[in-house]
């Protein structure tokens, strides 16, 4: 019986133990808005205001600790910074708060003993007077101000929401004003030695539109194709700026042929996010054709402020690409087979004598066997050299390319029956009477 | 006195023997306890369909420096070669992202739109050792410039995760009107509930011309947004 109790007991320890719910999360220090909205998924993972100027709105970020240690976190605003190709950027804790990062403010539990919890901020802290009787009063004045940072500390696999007001500045434009929250580690071992130490820490996007006349207006400002032969792809790069006072979202679709499959036309879809007055890149890394002209043409569309869906083409760029170490092997060959063609073909023809031939003309009765026999060469060169073929039947009156042994024969023959003709003499000389 | 079967087995129920009967009694009780103390465990038995639940929270976005196994590096740092004195402005090149410190970032979130940066972790700051100093964001280059080159790096998704929609950031310079370099942009389109290692970002250093012999160091921070 006292076993079986035992046995009871540990099996309700474990039932009870693998009840709970485990969060699913990857390691490091995360963050997200504690109250996103049903309306708008995006506000699962940013916050999303339209606020007028001088407004303010209470809300909260839940700051997590995914790691398997107590870590120390600071918690803080900062506006956005322009960055390289454009897109969000925060600026760094030590950097001035402006902009959004200065409407941020922080509240941690407050003063004891005054009643008040962080349920309600603002209508709390717009019920004080302006000036504080006392120094509990003071205390709760102070508190009503909040924080630019605080810190804190949380245990592996914890998470806490910290309250903030978000206020937007009184002299805040028409548009849209961008920041964030930020959570950074606190502390950061220093290595040692000489190099770059490394921190990292993650931003929840803050949006602020101010409502008003909204501009979305963007224009296309570059567009370069290079060939990145070393990574074997071809890198096609666009800067999109927006000019406008809120960001646009703007589709992007590369349009390419393959130059040897010309039905092939393929093409590379991308939606970007552009900030307002900022000016965006981004680069696209297209299949490397083996040869051939790829033309790429870049078409960009995107939905103005009066909901007309707006287009911005560029005239398309097109690269050669030719592969220079198989067309110059393939040139190179070429190139030495036919200069050794013909380097054998004169050889041979030198060996045989053949740059030495002359033509001349076949008489009647004259056959490729009689030919050879006074040239002393074989019947079978003066086939191969004057490319005759079976029967090797000479027609008279042809020409053909005979050793000059021959040719200088025919001359004496022909001189000689010459002379005959004009008695004896030869040409030029008087026969002494 | 006729006696029917069912009589003869009812006496033989009647007729068990106490320590049967003390077995039983125990083994019901043991039975009676278990039922009450599952009852108040708020677990789901499988019935006939065989139905489970479990609830997965979503995570949040965030970026770390990882060893090849995937664990949080402790001091993670970007070591630069030897550089010898010189009399002229001269470079040196180290490698941020290295296999056994590489960056990952993690995006468990159901938001496709991310952004990666790199930027010194003070606007004000400069490579520093006890006695000199030199910075990163020389305009005309005789001061100290750095550059950050990610298009070259490799990008690669964990446990078979696309890249597709994610790219990578232009080679770039710090100035005094650029602060911030972009390592890594997800765009609409991107994997979520994904994570990516990020290796082979180059980076270079100007190093101002006589610039006096020391470890240098400078505090970069990565940002995940």
């Amino acid at each position: 019986m006292k076993s079986k109790v035992v046995l009871l007991c540990a099996a309700f320890v474990f039932l009870y133990t693998i009840n709970d719910a485990f969060a699913v999360g990857y390691g490091g220090i995360g963050g997200r808005p504690a109250f996103p909205s049903a309306d708008d998924h995006r506000t699962s993972s940013w916050f999303i205001y339209d606020l007028e100027p001088g407004q303010q709105k209470q809300d909260a970020v839940e700051v997590i600790n995914n790691s398997d240690e107590t870590v120390e976190v600071f918690v803080y605003a900062q506006g956005s910074i322009k960055s390289s190709d454009g897109g969000f950027a925060l600026k760094q804790m030590g950097d001035p708060r402006e902009g959004v990062g200065a409407w941020v403010r922080f509240y941690t539990d407050p003063p004891a003993d005054h009643g008040t919890t962080t349920d309600d901020i603002i209508s709390f802290c717009d019920s004080l007077p302006d000036e504080a009787e006392d120094e509990p009063g003071q205390q709760l004045l102070d508190w009503c101000v909040g924080m630019e940072l605080i810190e804190l500390t949380l245990d592996a696999g914890t998470s806490q929401l910290v309250p903030f007001v978000f206020r937007v500045s009184e002299s805040a434009d028409t548009g849209e004003h961008t920041g964030g929250i930020l959570i950074q580690k606190k502390e950061v071992e220093q290595q040692a030695g000489s190099g770059i130490s490394i921190s990292t820490r993650v931003g929840v996007r803050i949006y602020e539109t101010v409502p008003g006349e909204i501009v979305k207006q963007l224009e296309l400002t570059g567009f370069t194709l290079e060939d990145d032969k070393q990574n074997g792809f071809l890198k096609a790069t666009l800067s999109l700026e927006n000019t406008g006072n809120t960001s646009i979202d703007a589709d992007i679709d590369l349009i390419f042929t393959d130059p040897l499959i010309k039905q092939n036309r393929q093409s590379v879809k991308r939606t970007v996010q552009v900030l307002r007055e900022d000016e965006f890149t981004t680069n696209f890394e297209l299949p490397r054709p083996k040869i051939g002209f790829l033309k790429v043409s870049p078409s960009i569309s995107y939905t103005d402020g009066s909901g007309i869906v707006r287009n911005l083409q560029l005239k398309p760029l097109g690269i050669w690409i030719i592969p220079w170490l198989p067309v110059s092997l393939l040139g190179g060959g070429a190139i030495l087979l036919v200069a050794g063609s013909v380097i054998m073909i004169l050889f041979r023809r030198r060996k045989i004598g053949v740059a030495d031939w002359k033509a001349c003309k076949i008489k009647k009765g004259e056959t490729i066997a009689v030919l050879a026999q006074k040239a002393g060469i074989s019947w079978k060169t003066i086939a191969k050299i004057n490319k005759l073929k079976a029967p090797y039947v000479l027609e008279a009156g042809s020409s053909l390319l005979l050793p000059p042994v021959v040719t200088a024969r025919k001359r004496t023959r022909r001189a000689k029956n010459t002379t005959e003709r004009n008695g004896g003499r030869k040409r030029g000389v008087k026969k002494n009477r | 006195m006729r006696v029917h079967s069912w009589d003869m087995k009812l006496s033989g129920v009647l007729k068990l023997k106490p320590k049967i009967i003390k077995n039983l009694a125990e083994n019901l009780i043991f039975l009676g306890i278990a039922f009450l103390f599952l009852g108040s465990v708020s677990v789901v038995w499988a019935a006939s369909t065989s139905t489970f639940s479990q609830t997965i929270t979503v995570g949040t976005l965030s970026v770390d420096i990882v060893d090849a196994n995937g664990s949080s590096v402790g001091s993670p740092s970007v070591s630069f070669p030897s550089y010898s004195f010189s009399y002229d402005v001269g470079t040196s090149t180290a490698t941020f992202g290295a296999a056994s410190q590489k960056v990952r970032v993690s995006n468990p979130t159901l938001t496709d739109t991310w952004s990666l940066t790199i930027a010194p972790t003070t606007t004000q700051g400069v490579w520093y050792t006890a006695a000199s100093t030199y910075g990163y964001k020389s305009h005309d280059h005789t001061t100290g410039t750095m550059q950050v080159d990610p298009s070259i790096g490799t990008l690669s998704g964990v446990s078979g995760c696309s890249t597709s929609n994610v790219s990578k950031g232009s080679e770039s310079y710090f100035s005094p009107t650029l602060e911030s370099v972009t390592l890594l942009t997800a765009s609409a389109g991107a994997a979520t509930s994904c994570r990516w290692d990020f290796t082979g970002v180059e980076i270079n250093q100007e190093i101002p011309a006589g610039q006096a012999a020391g470890s240098y160091q400078i505090g970069m921070t990565v940002t995940v947004s």
